[in-house]
C-alpha cells in the first residue's frame, strides 16, 4: 500500500506546501501546575478509589486488611515486581506471582508514578509487571510511592516514556465504569469494579 | 417625549435604527418602542429610508449572492451613522459578525462592513453598556418570563442587560426559564424547513415557560416571539408574548403578538 | 452497516424518531446527565479555557505539517516494532485488516470502540469473510446484540431504555446460562455483560481498538476509555490493530496532555476518564504479556482534501460528543435520524465532506443555527460556520429546491429596491392583516404550512413601520 501512503502524503503536500521538519510545533503548554500528595490521594477519590496512606514496609498486612473488610478470600495475585515486599509476614495471605488469570478475584499492583493533577496512577509495563494484573481482576490493589508523585500529566508522561517508551504506559483514575445503560454510572463494567491504593512512605 | 436629552437637538448623538424586517413588517410598535427608549437615554433617532433587511434569510440559505445584493443595500443606508441599533440580536449578530465574512473576497466592500460591525448593537446592550441609561419608567405589572435568543446569548452577549432594565418596571415580577440557554425552534426558515424538530423544540419552550407560571413571555427578538406566540396558541395557553422593548417603553398597551 | 442513501431519509426519519416513545424517554436524560455532568465538571476547574485554547492550538499547529507529524509517527512506530499501514479509502481499510487476520489464521477478533470501523462498515465485512467480531464496550455490544448502528459517538447505545437492555439480553444470554433472573438494575446487567464478555476476551485471537490520538514523537496510539475493555482488547490477544484516521496524529505527549485535559471534561463530565492507555509497538522481548504483533492502519477517506477549505476545522474534533449532547436537534431526533456514521453537529459538519454536499445535504442544514454546539465545543470548532459553508456549496451546486431558490431570488430582489420593498411589503401585510379578522392569527396558511401545522401564524399589525414612519407629520 505505499502507493496510497505517496497518494496520501502528496495530496497533503499540496495542500500544506512543504513546510520545514526542521522546525517541529513547540510542545504544548499547560497552565495547570498543582498538586502534592494530598492532592492526589483527593483527586483519586474523588475517582472512585479508596486511598490509604502507609509504611513502605506494611504493604502486605494492609492488603490482608483490606480483603478481610471486603469479606474477600485471602488470595491475591501479586505482580512480580512486589514480589519481595515481604508477604510472608502474613502467613494467612495466599499469594500468587505472575500474569494474573480469569479466577484471580484480586491482584496488588505497582504504580510507577502519580499524577496529583488527575488522581492517577501510571502503570508502565515491563517484564515484572504485566498489564493484564491491573486488568483482569474483580479488585485492584495498587502501591505507589509518595514521592512517586509528580505534579501534572506532562511531567508523569515524560518519566514514564523515559529513554524509550515500554508497551504499554497506562493512567489509571479510578475503577472500570460505564455509563451506557440509561447513562447511570455503574463500577466495574470489565476491569476493577474497586480500585484501592497504598500511598507507601519511607 | 425627550425626557433626558442632554444638550440640543444638534449636539446629541444620533442613532440609525434598523427596524428588522420582522419588527417593520409584523409588529411596528416594537419599532415605536425602540425609538422611544432611544430619545428618552439622549439620542436623536434616524431611520434610513434604504434599509430593508440585513440579508440572514439568504446568507443562512447559502444564497450569498443575493445575501450580499441585500446588505450592500443595508451597507449604503447605514454607513453615515455613529451608531446602528436594533431591536434584536439576531440581526444584530448578523451585522456584527457576519457581514465582513460575506464580502470576505471583496476587500473594500470587507472594510466598509467591518467599519459598521464595530458600530452595531442590539437595543437593550446598546442603551446598557454604550450609553449607560438604565432610567426606565414603565410600569407592567405582571409575572413574566424571559427568553434568551440564541444569537442574543451567544453571538451580542446579551444576558444581563435586558434584566437589567427589566428590574427597573414597576409591579414586574421576572421569572426565569429552567432551560434559558436551550433554541426555541425558531431558526429563520429552520422552522419551516423541518417543522417537525421545531415544533418539538417550541413545545419544550412553550412547556417550561407555563411552568414558570409567567401570564407574559418577553424577549428581545421578534422570530423568536412569533414561533413561541404562534406555539402557545396552538396549544391554548393564555400567555402573552411581547417584545422587551414595548414593555421597558411602556408602551405594553397594544395587543401581545397573539391576543390571548 | 451505513451506505449513506439513509441520510435523504432524515425528514422522515426525524418523524419517526419524534414519535418513538422509548428513544424519547432515553434522550431525555441527556440534561441531567450529559449536559449537568459537563456543566459541573467546567465549573471545577477554573483553567477551563485556558486548557481549550492549548488544546485548540496543539491540533491547530498539528494540521498546519499534518505530513511531517505522519511520516514522523510512521517512522517512530516501526523502529519500536510497530507496522503502520496507508489505506485512502474504506475499501482499502478493510481490505487490510481482512489480510491481517486471514493471513494469520484468526477466527475471532474482538473490538474495542471505534468510529473509524463504522465509517469503513468493518463488522460487516469481516462477517462476510467468516471472521467473528465481538464487541467488547457495553454500549456496542448491547447494538450488536440488537443489530443496529451506533447512535451516539461516545455512548453508542444512548437510545435504549433500560427496558430494552434487560429483554436483549433475557434474548440473548438465556442460552449461556449467565445470570438468574430478575435483573433490573443496571449494575445487574453491567456484571451480567462483565460475565459474559470476559471469557471472549481470551478466546480473541486478535484486537482491534480505534485511537483517540498518535503521537509523533513515540509512535504511539492512545486510547481513552472508561471500561476498561480496550486495554483487555489491546493486551490478552497475540495480534493489536489500531485504525485511526490521518488528523488522530498530534506531535508529542505533552500535546495529548493538553486534549486530555478537555476531553473528558467535555464528554462525560470527568476530569479524567478511568483509563488512558498508550501503546507503543508490540510487546518487549522481556515482557511477561502483550501482543506479539502491533499494526496501525491510518485511514485518509477524504479528509486531506479538506485541508485549506473553510470545512478544514472539523478535523481539529476530539470525538467527545460535547456538540451531540448539548444540540436541540440530536435531542429531539437521537443519533439514527442522522442516517450516516457521526451524528449531530459534528456529523452534519464532517459528513458532507465524506459522502459529498448531494448525499448529506439535509444535515447542515437541519439545524436552527442556535450555536449551543460551538460553545460547548472543547476544540473551539465553529460548528455552525461550517453549517453555512455547506449549505453555500449546496446553493451553488443548485442542489437545493426550485422554490427555495426562487423565494430567495425574488425576496432578494425586492430587498434591494427599498421603494418597491416597502409598496410590496405594504400591500402584502394589509392584506394579511386584514384577512385575519379579529382572532389575529392564521390557523392555516398555505404558502407556510410547515408553520402552521403545529402553530398559529400570528397576524401583521396591518401598517409597516417604515410606511408609518415616512408619513410622519
Amino acid at each position: 500500500m505505499s502507493a496510497a501512503r505517496e497518494r496520501i502524503l502528496g495530496r497533503l503536500r499540496d495542500r500544506l506546501g512543504e513546510g520545514s521538519q526542521e522546525s517541529p510545533c513547540p510542545p504544548a503548554t499547560s497552565s495547570v501546575r498543582a498538586g502534592d500528595v494530598d492532592v492526589f490521594c483527593r483527586r483519586l477519590e474523588a475517582a472512585g478509589a479508596t486511598v490509604e496512606r502507609i509504611p513502605e514496609d506494611s504493604v502486605p498486612q494492609a492488603v490482608a486488611q483490606y480483603l478481610a473488610q471486603r469479606n474477600l478470600a485471602a488470595r491475591v495475585r501479586v505482580s512480580p515486581a512486589l514480589a519481595k515486599l515481604g508477604w510472608d509476614a502474613e502467613p494467612l495471605l495466599e499469594t500468587a506471582f505472575g500474569i494474573a488469570e480469569l479466577d484471580d478475584a484480586a491482584a496488588v499492583v505497582p504504580a510507577v508514578l502519580g499524577v496529583a493533577e488527575t488522581g492517577s496512577l501510571v502503570h508502565v509495563s515491563a517484564g515484572d509487571n504485566p498489564t493484564t494484573n491491573h486488568f483482569l481482576p474483580d479488585h485492584a490493589i495498587a502501591v505507589v510511592a509518595e514521592e512517586a508523585v509528580c505534579a501534572d500529566l506532562e511531567t508523569a508522561f515524560s518519566a514514564a516514556s523515559g529513554s524509550a517508551m515500554p508497551r504499554t504506559v497506562c493512567l489509571i483514575t479510578g475503577p472500570s465504569r460505564t455509563g451506557d445503560i440509561e447513562q447511570r454510572i455503574e463500577l466495574g463494567a470489565h476491569g476493577p469494579r474497586s480500585l484501592h491504593v497504598l500511598v507507601t512512605k519511607k | 417625549m425627550v425626557v433626558s436629552a442632554p444638550g440640543s437637538e444638534s449636539d446629541r448623538a444620533c442613532v440609525g435604527l434598523f427596524v428588522t424586517c420582522l419588527a417593520d413588517l409584523f409588529r411596528p410598535s416594537v419599532a415605536w418602542a425602540s425609538v422611544t427608549l432611544l430619545e428618552r437615554a439622549g439620542f436623536r433617532v434616524e431611520v434610513p429610508k434604504g434599509q430593508t433587511c440585513c440579508g440572514q434569510p439568504a446568507y443562512n440559505s447559502g444564497d450569498l449572492r443575493t445575501a450580499r445584493r441585500v446588505a450592500r443595500g443595508f451597507l449604503d443606508a447605514f454607513e453615515p451613522f455613529e451608531y446602528v441599533v436594533a431591536p434584536s440580536g439576531s440581526c444584530a449578530g448578523m451585522l456584527r459578525l457576519h457581514l465582513g465574512r460575506l464580502f470576505a473576497s471583496e476587500p473594500e466592500e470587507a472594510a466598509r462592513a467591518e467599519r459598521l460591525a464595530g458600530r452595531t448593537h442590539e437595543l437593550t446592550s446598546f442603551l446598557v453598556d454604550v450609553a449607560g441609561w438604565t432610567e426606565i419608567s414603565a410600569t407592567f405589572p405582571h409575572r413574566v418570563t424571559y427568553h434568551d435568543s440564541c444569537s442574543s446569548l451567544r453571538e451580542m452577549a446579551v444576558r444581563d442587560q435586558p434584566r437589567t432594565l427589566l428590574a427597573r418596571v414597576d409591579g414586574l415580577e421576572l421569572v426565569e426559564l429552567p432551560d434559558r440557554d436551550a433554541c426555541c425552534g425558531f431558526g429563520g426558515t429552520f422552522c419551516v424547513k423541518y417543522p417537525d424538530i421545531s415544533t418539538k423544540m417550541v413545545s419544550d419552550k412553550t412547556a417550561s415557560i407555563a411552568g414558570t407560571g409567567a401570564d407574559t413571555v418577553l424577549a428581545g427578538d421578534l422570530g423568536c416571539l412569533l414561533n413561541i406566540a404562534g406555539r402557545l396558541a396552538r396549544e391554548g395557553r393564555p400567555i402573552a408574548c411581547r417584545h422587551v422593548a414595548e414593555v421597558l417603553a411602556g408602551a405594553a398597551d397594544t395587543d401581545p403578538v397573539v391576543p390571548v | 452497516m451505513f451506505d449513506g442513501r439513509e441520510i435523504a431519509q432524515f425528514p422522515e426519519a426525524s418523524a419517526r424518531a419524534l414519535g418513538d416513545e422509548n428513544l424519547q424517554a432515553a434522550l431525555r436524560l441527556l440534561g441531567e446527565g450529559f449536559q449537568a455532568r459537563r456543566t459541573d465538571a467546567v465549573e471545577r476547574f477554573s483553567e477551563f479555557e485556558d486548557a481549550r485554547d492549548a488544546a485548540v492550538d496543539a491540533k491547530r499547529r498539528t494540521l498546519r505539517q499534518l505530513h511531517h507529524h505522519l511520516e514522523a509517527f510512521e517512522a517512530r512506530c516501526q523502529e519500536q516494532g510497530g507496522v503502520v499501514h496507508w489505506a485512502e479509502t474504506p475499501a482499502d481499510a478493510r481490505q487490510i485488516v481482512l489480510e491481517l487476520l486471514t493471513s494469520r489464521g484468526v477466527r475471532v477478533l474482538s473490538k474495542g470502540k471505534t468510529m473509524v470501523a463504522e465509517e469503513i462498515g468493518l463488522n460487516g465485512f469481516l462477517e462476510e469473510h467468516g471472521i467473528e467480531v465481538v464487541e467488547t464496550d457495553l454500549g456496542e455490544y448491547i447494538i450488536q446484540l440488537a443489530e443496529e448502528v451506533p447512535s451516539h459517538i461516545i455512548a453508542p447505545a444512548i437510545h435504549k431504555t433500560m427496558p430494552q437492555v434487560v429483554e436483549l439480553f433475557r434474548q440473548h444470554h438465556d442460552k449461556l446460562k449467565a445470570a438468574p433472573f430478575p435483573r433490573r438494575t443496571p449494575a445487574d446487567l453491567v456484571a451480567e455483560a462483565r460475565t459474559v464478555l470476559r471469557r471472549r476476551y481470551l478466546e480473541a485471537d486478535a484486537g482491534l481498538t480505534g485511537a483517540n490520538f498518535l503521537v509523533a514523537d513515540t509512535g504511539s496510539s492512545v486510547i481513552v476509555t472508561n471500561e476498561g475493555n480496550g486495554d483487555l482488547t489491546q493486551t490478552l490477544p497475540r495480534l493489536h490493530i489500531v485504525l485511526a484516521t490521518i488528523e488522530k496524529v498530534v506531535p508529542t505527549l505533552a500535546d495529548g496532555a493538553a486534549i486530555l485535559r478537555v476531553l473528558a471534561r467535555s464528554a462525560t463530565g470527568q476530569d479524567m476518564s478511568a483509563y488512558t492507555t498508550i501503546s507503543t509497538g508490540p510487546r518487549r522481548s522481556t515482557d511477561i504479556d502483550g501482543p506479539s504483533e502491533y499494526h496501525v492502519v491510518l485511514l485518509d477517506n477524504g479528509r486531506s482534501s479538506l485541508l485549506g477549505t473553510p470545512a478544514e476545522e472539523v478535523l481539529r474534533c476530539i470525538r467527545c460528543g460535547a456538540c451531540m449532547n448539548h444540540c436541540p436537534v440530536y435531542g429531539a431526533v437521537g443519533g439514527h435520524a442522522y442516517g450516516w456514521v457521526y451524528p449531530g453537529p459534528i456529523g452534519a459538519a464532517l459528513t458532507p465532506a465524506l459522502l459529498g454536499v448531494e448525499a448529506a445535504r439535509h444535515l447542515p442544514n437541519a439545524s436552527s443555527l442556535c450555536g449551543r454546539c460551538e460553545e460547548v465545543c472543547p476544540m473551539r470548532i465553529p460548528l455552525p460556520k461550517i453549517f453555512r459553508y455547506w449549505r453555500a456549496k449546496e446553493h451553488e451546486a443548485r442542489l437545493n429546491t426550485v422554490r427555495a431558490r426562487l423565494a430567495l431570488a425574488l425576496w432578494g430582489w425586492l430587498a434591494a429596491h427599498p421603494r418597491l420593498y416597502r409598496l410590496g411589503t405594504g400591500a402584502a401585510m394589509w392584506i394579511l392583516s386584514r384577512l385575519a379578522g379579529r382572532s389575529r392569527r392564521y390557523r392555516n396558511l398555505i404558502l407556510a404550512n410547515g408553520w402552521t401545522r403545529s402553530r398559529d401564524f400570528p397576524a401583521p399589525a396591518g401598517r409597516t413601520f417604515l410606511n408609518s414612519w415616512n408619513r410622519r407629520p
